[in-house]
């Protein structure tokens, strides 16, 4: 198996697409750093002549790690994306070029398959995501006045919880892009979690089961913003669009526990259902 | 009988249509065995079948003695090229092999600049994949079935779509491989001239059965050309001929058959005259292997 990955790990460092995607990774870096300054530091605020004092407002004294971290990955479209399409086209490639054909035989336990791309697909990834994470927290720390090295512990906590979500929302783009074999399915879903369209229809789904439970529209509201006295069952706390792109530095030891337990569920779910599907499937 | 392949009934059926129908075939060691059949026929899903990369519906295969429908053992000594050679565009001819070496754990650089020069790329330096010919690809999808050092070699199609310098390069490839390197070769196609360049032993399929197995002689001896001869009374006339010194004769459907010295008919009937034996029909005849085929397939127009 350890060939395998070694095989995944070779061909994707050969690949064009790696050196693509490795490109636009460092041309976002680069805009999500200047949007940072304009979030987080005072270059709106210089660009409108000092008028606007108020903008000091709109965040906090510092800035840490930690709200770097949340702004340059979890809750950024574009890193999502840019890693949602190396996803895809790291699991579609041996299909579509069809190099399965050479390998898919040798092999009789078809996990080993499964398990071995999972876990170079996983390298890959986790290289751009600490890479990245790092990246981000230097550059800010050269272009934004506020920001401070410390709470270490916190952007520590949010950067592992952020990186086991990222690992299993990729499981799941992995499984989808498996199971059709098909690039455009495994992009659109991927995408569509990336970007939390669906959460929408989450909080909607949070709100129902409140009002079926009983709750009143201020417990409903209250709920949902997680502020509520009352406390009901929320979907959205399970669903993983919602839990990816929502865990910052602010939540406390029980939902962190809780988020750390819905990813592993993921992944645990997604890893199951290739290496269940791949098992018995033919090679055309 | 030293058998490296024997498939046992072996069918895949896709909803009720059945793309292999119950086919068993016997490859014996150091055979080039020659599938036949039309687009459609059953070949490909056959082979995927044999090559581990389909599962059959029922039926069973053994490879070198190893019986099951998949296993390491039986895989680890077969190499295969089904339909396109499976590359990767942006990777030279060495890169592509390295990757399938990686994953068989090889790291001899040597051994596949080896697989290179024996199927003819060892030039092609940094030139990637998607710049290279059909033949040069096929020839590149030849060597990574070569990476595992296969004891056999299944290929589908490999000179469809070739010029003719690619076909007979592919077919110095082949006499290679089973001559110097005692690879048994697998091989289909629906050219059937190309096929009966190279191979010792043919399986005809037609529409997911197997029609006929039989060796390059038994085949060639059917198609080859013939003296026909019908006459009033077949057993003295065969006294006559081996009188006569023939001996590749063969009587089928009251007809005689001389598969020699066919430009003796004038002396042949003088010989039956003078015993007295009338001689209805004389002739020669001649069916090519693409004739035969027809014949066994149900016609041209399946073809």
């Amino acid at each position: 198996m350890f060939n395998l990955y070694k095989m995944h790990m070779y061909r994707a460092s050969r690949a064009t697409s790696t050196l693509v995607l490795g490109i636009l990774f460092a041309v976002f870096l680069f805009i999500n750093s200047a949007l940072a300054s304009f979030v987080f530091g005072n270059a709106l605020e210089l660009m409108l002549g000092g008028g606007i004092s108020a903008t000091t407002n709109f965040t906090n004294e510092y800035v840490y790690a930690a709200e770097i971290h949340n702004f340059f990955i979890n809750t950024s479209d574009a890193f999502n994306i840019l890693i949602t399409i190396f996803t895809v086209i790291f699991v579609h490639s041996d299909y579509s070029k069809g190099f399965i054909k050479n390998t898919y035989n040798l092999f009789e336990e078809k996990w080993k398959f499964v398990v071995a791309k999972w876990t170079s697909l996983m390298t890959w990834v986790s290289g751009v995501f600490w890479a990245y994470s790092f990246l981000s927290i230097a550059i800010s720390a050269i272009i934004l006045d506020k920001f401070r090295f410390e709470q270490i512990g916190d952007y520590l906590r949010v950067a592992m919880v952020t990186w086991l979500g990222l690992v299993a929302f990729l499981t799941i783009v992995f499984l989808i892009t498996s199971l059709f074999k098909s690039a455009a399915g495994g992009m659109v879903i991927g995408i569509i979690i990336a970007s939390g369209l669906l959460q929408t229809i989450e909080k909607l789904l949070d709100l129902l089961i409140a009002k079926l439970a009983g709750a009143n529209l201020q417990d409903m509201v209250m709920n949902a913003v997680g502020v509520g006295e009352k406390s009901y069952f929320k979907i959205s706390d399970y669903c993983l669009d919602s839990v990816y792109l929502s865990y910052s530095a602010e939540m406390g030891a029980g939902d962190t526990v809780r988020t750390i337990l819905v990813f592993l569920a993921y992944i645990a779910l997604g890893l199951g259902l290739v290496i269940l599907f791949v098992r018995k499937r033919d090679v055309r | 009988m030293d058998y490296i392949l024997t498939t046992n009934a072996l069918t895949k059926k896709y909803g009720h249509y059945k793309a292999s129908n119950e086919i068993s075939i016997h490859v014996q060691r150091g055979d080039i065995y020659g599938l036949i059949g039309r687009n459609g026929a059953g070949k490909t899903t056959l082979m995927k079948m044999i090559g581990g990369l389909s599962h059959p519906t029922s039926g069973s295969f053994e490879i070198r003695g190893s019986k099951g429908e998949n296993t390491e053992q039986m895989m680890s000594k077969v190499g295969i090229l089904i339909e396109n050679p499976g590359l990767y565009p942006n990777m030279t001819a060495m890169q592509n092999l390295k990757t399938k070496a990686l994953a068989l754990g090889i790291k001899d650089d040597k051994f596949l600049e080896g697989l290179l020069e024996e199927v003819g790329l060892a030039n092609t330096g940094k030139k990637k994949a998607k710049q290279f010919s059909l033949g040069m690809k096929q020839r590149l999808g030849i060597a990574m079935a070569l990476v595992n050092q296969p004891e056999l070699l299944i290929l589908d199609e490999p000179i469809n779509g070739l010029d003719p310098q690619g076909i007979a390069e592919m077919r110095g490839i082949l006499t290679h491989l089973c001559h110097d390197r005692h690879i048994t070769i697998l091989i289909s196609s629906h050219i059937l001239d190309e096929l009966s360049k190279v191979a010792t032993r043919y399986g005809i399929i037609h529409e997911g059965k197997l029609l006929e197995e039989e060796s390059k002689e038994e085949l060639f001896s059917k198609c080859s050309e013939r003296l026909e001869l019908k006459t009033s009374d077949i057993e003295k006339t065969m006294d006559i001929l081996n009188s006569m010194g023939f001996s590749k004769i063969e009587v089928k459907d009251g007809a005689i058959s001389i598969y020699e010295r066919l430009d003796e008919s004038g002396a042949i009937t003088v010989a039956l005259a003078k015993e007295n034996i009338q001689t209805n029909e004389i002739s020669v005849k001649s069916e090519a292997l693409e004739d035969y085929y027809f014949q066994l397939t149900g016609g041209q127009e399946n073809a």
